[in-house]
């Protein structure tokens, strides 16, 4: 492996409202580690969760600024609009799309 | 969002998927497998793909063309969709802000920005984000581009066993930390 190449994603932040809905669902359904609870670096009143694998390893992290209140965006030209996650073969916790 | 089991038989997808009361760790979420950017038109997002990060484009199934990286064996997979009449994007909850690509440390790192400038585009100074290092472009179909550095990686301020366990706040604000403790959404 080439050290000075990309190596693929290192994480995805997203925007989420309810911080307790946001935690719930992503450690509990999704079943990925909270890897870090801290505040956002312009609104430290607004939190900025991380969550990853086992290990928190770069290309698993997916981050979150829950800004209660915010409205609804809407999927569109111009934005990262669909994520996949690798998961094993076999019988899954998860359905095949959710 | 989606799940996806890798189909390639080679697929060497070793990452540890955390365990909790209701997912055992074979059955979890290994982490990312790909993500799709959906853009008016396609091309200049490409030659970024493929011109300054290092992606090789490789089939294209309607009006979706994927990009693998050659140098990782997950998360290296990018989608683009072009929708020529579809409606813009409007960022705000429920939507991704970001997506940042990932680079071993921060000498390569403003390698890249470098790359990045050489293109004609511009890209934000080296800023310290507490558990990696990171620079910012705008990429011209739109999507807001991230390069992120492995280091220090999250155990810098916490011990792998219990990551995420304690509210951690960048330094400038550990000054006010009650203040903020406060100001924070119940959990």
């Amino acid at each position: 492996m080439n050290d000075h190449q990309v190596l693929g994603l290192h994480h995805i932040t997203a925007i989420a409202n309810d911080a307790k809905r946001n935690l719930d669902f992503y450690t509990k359904v999704l079943g990925l580690r909270l890897v870090k609870k801290t505040v956002n670096f312009d609104d430290p009143g607004t939190y900025h969760f991380y969550y990853g694998n086992e290990s928190g390893t770069p290309g698993t992290i997916l981050t979150f600024f829950p800004w209660e209140g915010i409205g609804a965006g809407q999927n569109g030209t111009g934005l990262a609009t669909h994520i996949g996650f690798s998961v094993a073969k076999g019988p899954s916790p998860f359905g095949k799309n959710g | 969002m989606q799940f996806i089991e890798p189909a390639s038989p080679d697929n060497k997808d070793n990452r540890i998927p955390w365990a909790t009361t209701d997912i055992q760790s074979q059955v979890g979420i290994k982490g990312f497998y790909n993500v799709t950017l959906t853009l008016e038109k396609a091309d200049a997002t490409a030659k970024v793909l493929t011109d300054i990060l290092g992606y090789e484009a490789s089939k294209q199934e309607g009006q979706k063309l994927r990009f693998i990286h050659p140098h990782t064996q997950t998360a290296g997979v990018v989608d683009l969709l072009e929708a020529p009449n579809g409606p813009r994007g409007y960022n705000a909850a429920g939507t991704n802000h970001h997506i940042a690509f990932r680079v071993k440390n921060d000498d390569i790192l403003m390698e890249y920005r470098e790359k990045v400038l050489a293109a004609g585009l511009q890209i934000t100074p080296k800023i310290d984000r507490d558990y990696f290092f990171s620079l910012y472009f705008r990429e011209p179909g739109g999507v807001l581009f991230e390069l992120a550095t492995d280091n220090p990686g999250f155990t810098i301020d916490e011990p792998l066993e219990t990551l995420g366990s304690t509210l951690k706040l960048p330094k400038q604000y550990e000054g006010m930390r009650s203040k903020i403790e406060k100001v924070l959404p119940r959990l």
